[in-house]
C-alpha cells in the first residue's frame, strides 16, 4: 500500500501543499516562506523513503502504481522509478528546500504567488521523472513551463520578459513535436498490435522502420536537446539563467536541465536504439563542441552569473557525452554527473545569489578581495567551485572520470578533446574565483559586506556534505543504477551488438567519405 | 411519417420563454424588470437543456418528413448550445447594465439565435438548414449592431449583414444546383445520388456541394472565407463577440459535419485534399495574423479563426474517434473563448473603452483575478496542459496521425507554437509589465467573477479528467 502510493505522494505532495498558501494573506511573509519550506522538507523526508527501500537487484520499475486514467484515449496513469530516476526524483527534492531558502531574503514582492508557483513547479518536475506513461510525462513536462515562466517573468531580472518569453518558446518549439513523435510512435505500436496505449513498456520495442525511427528520434531529441541545452540550442539558456532570480536558476540548473538529459536515457535510447546509435557520432561531436565552446565562453565572461550559466553548457555537454559512449562507465558517470552538476552549479547559483544581495552586481570587476570581508562565503565558494571543476576527492571528479573512461573506449579523440574541457574549466573557474575573492580589496563598498548569516551557511552544508559523500564514497549512489543501466545498455545493443556499427571517433560524418 | 413535434421540444421551450418576454415586455410598456426577464430566459434555457437531457440515449429519429433529425449528435451539440446561451445570458447581464443597452431585447435575439443554432445542427434537409441559418443570423446582424450609438458597432452589423447575405445567396444557389442535379434535397438522398452516380449534371452537382460547403464555411470563418471576423468581433459589444465566436461555430462546423459526411461521405477522395488545404490556410492565416493584432478582440478573432482550422483537421481524419476529438474540442473552445470574451467585457470598462493589449499592462496588480482567469483562458487556448485545450489538441492530432496526416500534424503543432507566442504575449503583459499610466482597478461584478471561476474550474477539471466529456462526445458522433 505505502510502495504503491509513495510516488503518488511525493509528485502532488507540493501540489496540495501549495493550495493553502492561496488562502494566506500577501502580508504573512514569514507565514508563507516557512509554510513553503515545510513542504519542500516533508516532499523531501517521503522521498527518502525511496532511497532506503530501493531494490538495487533488478531493473524493473519499483514502487509503481498503475491506475485507470483517461481509457477511451489509451491513457493509464501509470508511475514508478527505477535505479535512474530514483537519484533525479530524490535530486528534486532535495533541491527545492535549498531553492526555498536561497530565496528567502531575496524575493520582496507577490511572495505568495513566488512560492505558489515553485511548489507548483515542483511537482511538474517530480511527475516527469516518475511518469511511466507517455501522456502522462508529456503533461508534466509542457505543464511545468507555466510556473517557470511565471518564476523567470516576474521576479527576475532587467530583461527578464525576454528571457521569459524565449526560454517558454524554445522549449515549447521541441516538446510540440516530439507530440506528434509521440503520437506517431503510439499509431504504430497501434498498426502492429491493435492496443492504443501510451504505457512506456508497452511502447518498447514497437518497429518503425528505419526513417520513421530516424525521424521519430530526432524529434523527441530535439525536445531534450534543447532542455539540455546542446549546443547550437543552447542560446535561451544564459538568458533564462542570467534573469531569473536565484531559486529559479538553482531549479533550472539542478533540475530542469537534467530533464532533457533524462529524456535521453528513458525515451531515445531505449525507444530508438538503432537511430541512436546511428546519430551517436554526431551528438557526441556535439557535446564535445558544447564543452569547449562553453568553457570558453564562460573564460571571457564579466557576470559571474553568466559565466555559471555558460559552464553549464560545458557540464552538460560531459553529461551527453557519456550518455552517448554507451557504456556501463560513461553512462554512470553522465547520470552521476547530472547529480554532481545539480549540486555544484545549484550552490554556485546559491552563492551568487547571496553575493548579489548584498551589493546588487554580479560583475566581476566590482568584488576583488573579498575573501577577507567574507571568509564563510569564501570558503563554500571554493568549495564548489573545486566540485564543478573536478578536483579528486570531491563529487564532480568522480563523474567526470568515469565519463572520460567511458568515452575513452569507444571515441578516444572525444575523451581527450573533452579532457581540455576540464582543463579550461578549471581556468574559468579560477581565474573567476582569483579576481573576485583573493587580491587587495579595492572597492570601498566590498569592504562592509557582511558574511554568510546562520540561514546561508546552514543551508550550504548539507550540499557539501554530499559533495563529499559522492567524491569519496560513490558506490552507494551507482550500486543504485547499476541493474537499469545494465538493462538499458542491452536494450540499446540488443542481440546485435556484435553487429551494431560501433561509434568510434566523433568525426564529421561528411569526412567518411573521402 | 413521423410529424411528431416533440422532436423539437427544447426549440419550442426556448420559443415559448422569447413569447413571453416579449409579452411580458410590451405588455408592462417596459416595466418589468429585467431580472424577471433574464428569469424567464434562463428557465428556458433550464427547461430547454432538461429535454435535451432527457431524449439522451434514445434511439436516433426523425421528424417532419424526414428534414429535422433528433440523433445524439444534435442533442449533444444542442446541450452544448444551451450551455453557450444560459452563459452569454449570464455574462452579460452586468454588461448591459453597465453600457445601459435594451436587456429585454437582447434577451429575445440571443435565444432567437440559439434556436436557429440548434435548428441547424440538426437539419437533415437543405431548405430546413437554410432557414435555420437565417434564423440565427438575422438575430446575431442585430446584435453586432447592438450599441446603436457606437459607430464601430454598427459598422460591424453592415459589415457582418453584407458578406453574411452574400454567403447565404451562395448556399442558396448550391442547393439549387444541388436540387437540379440529383432531384433530392435531403442528405441522404443525395448521398444516395452522387454514391450512385446517379446525376443528372456531375459538374453542377460537384459546384452545388461546393457552394453550400462555402456557405456554411463563412459562418465558420475558415480562412479564405474569414475577413469578416475580425472586424465584426472587434465592433460587436464583448458578449456578443464571444457568443458569436462559440456558438455559431460550433453549430456552423455540426452542421459542414453533418453535410460532408452524411451527404457526401462516398465522395471523400474529392473533399479531403481541399479540406486539408483549407485547414493549414486557416491555421497559418489565423495564428500569423494573430501576432500582427494589438487590439485585444481582434486578436482573439483571428485565434478563433486558427481554432476553427485545427477543428477542421478532425474532420480531414473523419474517423469516429476523430469527430469525437472534434466535439471534445469544440466544447473546451466554447468553454474557453466564451470565459475569455467575458473578462474582455469586464475588463474593457465603460463604453468598452480599453481594446489594446497594451492597455492589460500591470493587469495583475489592478484586477489580479481577472488577470488570472484571463491568463487561465490564454493558456488553454494555446493548448498548454492541462487544460481541456490540450485535450482537444490531443485527441484531433492523435486521430489525425493513426489516420496516416503525420505531415499535416506536424505543420499543425508547429503552428500552435505560434499561437502560443501571441497568448504569452498578452500574459506577460498582465502580470510581467505595468501599467502605462493610472488605470482604476474595474473590479468584477459578482455573477461575472462566479460565471468565470465556474469556467476555470471546468477548463482544470476537463483538462485533468477528461473521460466524461469524452464519452458523451463518443456516443454523439455515431450518427450515421
Amino acid at each position: 500500500m505505502i510502495d504503491s502510493w509513495i510516488l503518488t505522494s511525493i509528485t502532488f505532495l507540493p501540489l496540495l501543499g501549495a493550495l493553502p498558501l492561496l488562502l494566506l494573506p500577501e502580508s504573512r511573509r514569514g507565514l508563507i516562506r516557512a509554510w513553503t519550506l515545510i513542504v519542500t522538507l516533508a516532499t523531501f523526508a517521503l522521498s527518502l523513503h525511496l532511497w532506503f527501500h530501493f531494490s538495487e537487484s533488478g531493473h524493473a520499475w519499483q514502487f509503481t502504481q498503475s491506475l485507470d486514467w483517461i481509457p477511451g484515449a489509451g491513457v493509464r496513469y501509470s508511475v514508478g522509478i527505477d535505479g535512474i530516476s530514483l537519484l533525479m526524483v530524490l535530486l528534486t527534492t532535495f533541491i527545492m528546500p535549498l531553492a526555498v531558502l536561497g530565496g528567502w531574503s531575496a524575493v520582496t514582492e507577490r511572495v505568495k504567488g513566488y512560492h505558489f508557483f515553485l511548489l507548483l513547479l515542483q511537482t511538474g518536475m517530480l511527475g516527469v521523472f516518475v511518469s511511466a506513461d507517455l501522456f502522462l510525462f508529456y503533461l508534466f513536462w509542457e505543464a511545468m513551463l507555466i510556473p517557470m515562466y511565471f518564476i523567470i517573468g516576474i521576479w527576475g531580472g532587467r530583461r527578464r520578459i525576454y528571457a521569459a518569453v524565449k526560454f517558454f518558446l524554445f522549449t515549447m518549439a521541441g516538446s510540440v513535436l516530439m507530440l506528434a513523435a509521440i503520437l506517431y510512435l503510439v499509431s504504430q505500436h497501434h498498426a502492429a498490435t491493435g492496443v492504443w496505449t501510451f504505457d512506456w513498456a508497452s511502447l518498447l520495442g514497437t518497429g518503425l522502420g528505419a526513417r520513421a525511427e530516424m525521424w521519430a528520434f530526432l524529434a523527441f531529441a530535439l525536445a531534450f536537446a534543447i532542455k539540455v541545452p546542446m549546443f547550437p540550442l543552447h542560446t535561451w539558456l544564459p538568458d533564462a539563467h542570467v534573469e531569473a532570480p536565484t531559486a529559479g536558476s538553482v531549479i533550472l540548473a539542478g533540475v530542469l536541465l537534467k530533464m532533457g538529459t533524462y529524456g535521453f536515457l528513458r525515451f531515445c535510447l531505449p525507444f530508438f536504439p538503432d537511430a541512436a546509435l546511428r546519430f551517436t557520432p554526431l551528438i557526441m561531436t556535439l557535446a564535445v563542441i558544447g564543452i569547449i565552446y562553453g568553457a570558453l565562453v564562460a573564460l571571457v565572461q564579466e557576470d559571474v552569473k553568466k559565466l555559471v550559466a555558460y559552464s553549464s553548457v560545458s557540464h552538460l555537454g560531459f553529461v551527453m557525452l557519456g550518455t552517448f559512449a554507451l557504456n556501463m562507465q560513461g553512462i554512470e558517470g553522465g547520470i552521476l554527473q547530472m547529480v554532481n552538476h545539480g549540486l555544484s552549479t545549484g550552490a554556485l547559483f546559491l552563492l551568487v545569489g547571496m553575493i548579489y544581495e548584498r551589493r546588487h552586481t554580479r560583475l566581476i570587476v566590482d568584488f576583488g578581495g573579498i575573501a577577507r570581508v567574507m571568509p564563510l562565503f569564501t570558503l563554500f565558494l571554493m568549495f564548489a567551485t573545486l566540485s564543478s571543476i573536478g578536483l579528486p576527492g570531491l563529487n564532480g571528479f568522480v563523474g567526470e572520470f568515469l565519463i572520460l573512461l567511458g568515452t575513452f573506449q569507444v571515441a578516444p579523440l572525444a575523451a581527450i578533446l573533452a579532457a581540455t574541457g576540464v582543463v579550461l574549466g578549471a581556468v574559468y573557474m579560477l581565474w573567476m574565483i582569483q579576481r573576485v575573492v583573493f587580491g587587495p580589496v579595492e572597492k570601498d563598498e566590498n569592504r562592509v559586506l557582511r558574511d554568510l548569516c546562520p540561514r546561508e551557511w546552514g543551508l550550504l552544508i548539507p550540499v557539501v556534505i554530499l559533495m563529499l559523500w559522492i567524491g569519496l564514497y560513490p558506490k552507494p549512489f551507482l550500486r543504485k543504477m547499476d541493474a537499469s543501466v545494465t538493462h538499458l545498455i542491452e536494450q540499446v545493443r540488443g542481440g546485435d551488438a556484435t553487429s551494431a556499427p560501433q561509434p568510434n571517433i566523433p568525426h564529421n560524418p561528411s569526412r567518411q567519405g573521402h | 411519417m413521423d410529424w411528431s413535434i416533440s422532436i423539437v421540444a427544447p426549440e419550442l421551450v426556448l420559443l415559448a420563454a422569447v413569447s413571453l418576454i416579449i409579452i411580458l415586455d410590451f405588455a408592462t410598456r417596459r416595466r418589468a424588470t429585467d431580472r424577471l426577464l433574464e428569469a424567464i430566459a434562463l428557465t428556458g434555457y433550464a427547461l430547454a437543456f432538461l429535454f435535451t437531457l432527457s431524449a439522451w440515449g434514445d434511439p436516433a429519429r426523425s421528424a417532419f418528413d424526414g428534414r429535422i433529425g433528433a440523433d445524439a449528435l444534435s442533442l449533444f451539440s444542442g446541450g452544448l448550445l444551451i450551455l453557450i446561451g444560459a452563459g452569454s445570458t449570464l455574462s452579460s447581464s452586468a454588461y448591459l447594465k453597465r453600457e445601459k443597452l435594451e436587456i429585454p431585447e437582447y434577451l429575445s435575439l440571443t435565444i432567437f439565435a440559439v434556436i436557429g443554432m440548434m435548428l441547424l445542427t440538426r437539419a437533415t434537409e437543405l431548405i430546413t438548414l437554410f432557414l435555420a441559418l437565417e434564423i440565427l443570423s438575422m438575430a446575431l446582424y442585430v446584435l453586432a449592431g447592438f450599441r446603436r450609438d457606437q459607430e464601430r458597432s454598427v459598422e460591424a452589423a453592415l459589415k457582418y449583414f453584407l458578406l453574411g447575405a452574400f454567403a447565404s445567396a451562395i448556399l442558396l444557389l448550391g442547393i439549387a444546383l444541388l436540387w437540379g442535379s440529383t432531384g433530392s434535397l435531403h442528405l441522404d438522398g443525395l448521398r444516395a445520388a452522387f454514391a450512385a452516380g446517379d446525376l443528372l449534371h456531375a459538374p453542377l452537382g460537384r459546384a452545388g456541394f461546393w457552394l453550400v460547403a462555402v456557405g456554411l464555411i463563412f459562418k465558420i470563418s475558415l480562412a479564405p472565407f474569414h475577413f469578416w471576423a475580425a472586424d465584426v468581433y472587434e465592433g460587436s459589444p464583448a458578449p456578443v463577440a464571444g457568443f458569436m465566436a462559440t456558438g455559431t461555430k460550433v453549430a456552423a462546423f455540426v452542421a459542414l459535419t453533418r453535410f460532408i459526411l452524411v451527404g457526401f461521405g462516398a465522395s471523400r477522395p474529392e473533399w479531403t485534399p481541399v479540406l486539408v488545404w483549407l485547414a493549414v490556410l486557416t491555421m497559418a492565416v489565423g495564428n500569423f495574423m494573430a501576432i500582427a493584432q494589438a487590439n485585444i478582440k481582434r486578436m482573439l478573432a483571428f485565434s478563433s479563426v486558427s481554432h476553427a482550422g485545427t477543428v477542421l483537421l478532425a474532420l480531414v481524419a473523419g474517423t469516429d474517434q476523430a469527430l469525437r476529438g472534434m466535439l471534445v474540442y469544440l466544447a473546451a473552445y466554447s468553454i474557453m473563448t466564451l470565459g475569455a470574451f467575458l473578462v474582455l467585457a469586464v475588463a474593457g470598462g465603460r463604453g468598452e473603452e480599453r481594446q489594446s493589449i497594451y492597455e492589460y499592462a500591470g493587469l495583475a496588480r489592478r484586477d489580479p483575478w481577472l488577470a488570472i482567469f484571463l491568463s487561465v483562458f490564454l493558456f488553454s487556448l494555446a493548448g498548454i496542459p492541462p487544460t481541456v485545450g490540450f485535450v482537444g489538441k490531443f485527441l484531433v492530432f492523435s486521430e489525425l496521425v493513426r489516420g496516416g496526416f503525420v505531415g499535416l500534424t506536424v505543420v499543425a503543432v508547429l503552428l500552435s507554437l505560434v499561437s502560443a507566442y501571441t497568448y504569452l504575449r498578452v500574459v506577460y503583459l498582465m502580470t510581467m509589465r505595468e501599467s502605462l499610466d493610472e488605470v482604476p482597478a474595474t473590479g468584477m461584478p459578482r455573477g461575472a467573477a462566479l460565471l468565470l471561476g465556474f469556467c476555470v474550474v471546468l477548463i482544470l477539471l476537463l483538462g485533468i479528467l477528461p473521460t466524461g466529456l469524452m464519452e458523451l462526445a463518443s456516443a454523439a458522433q455515431s450518427f450515421f
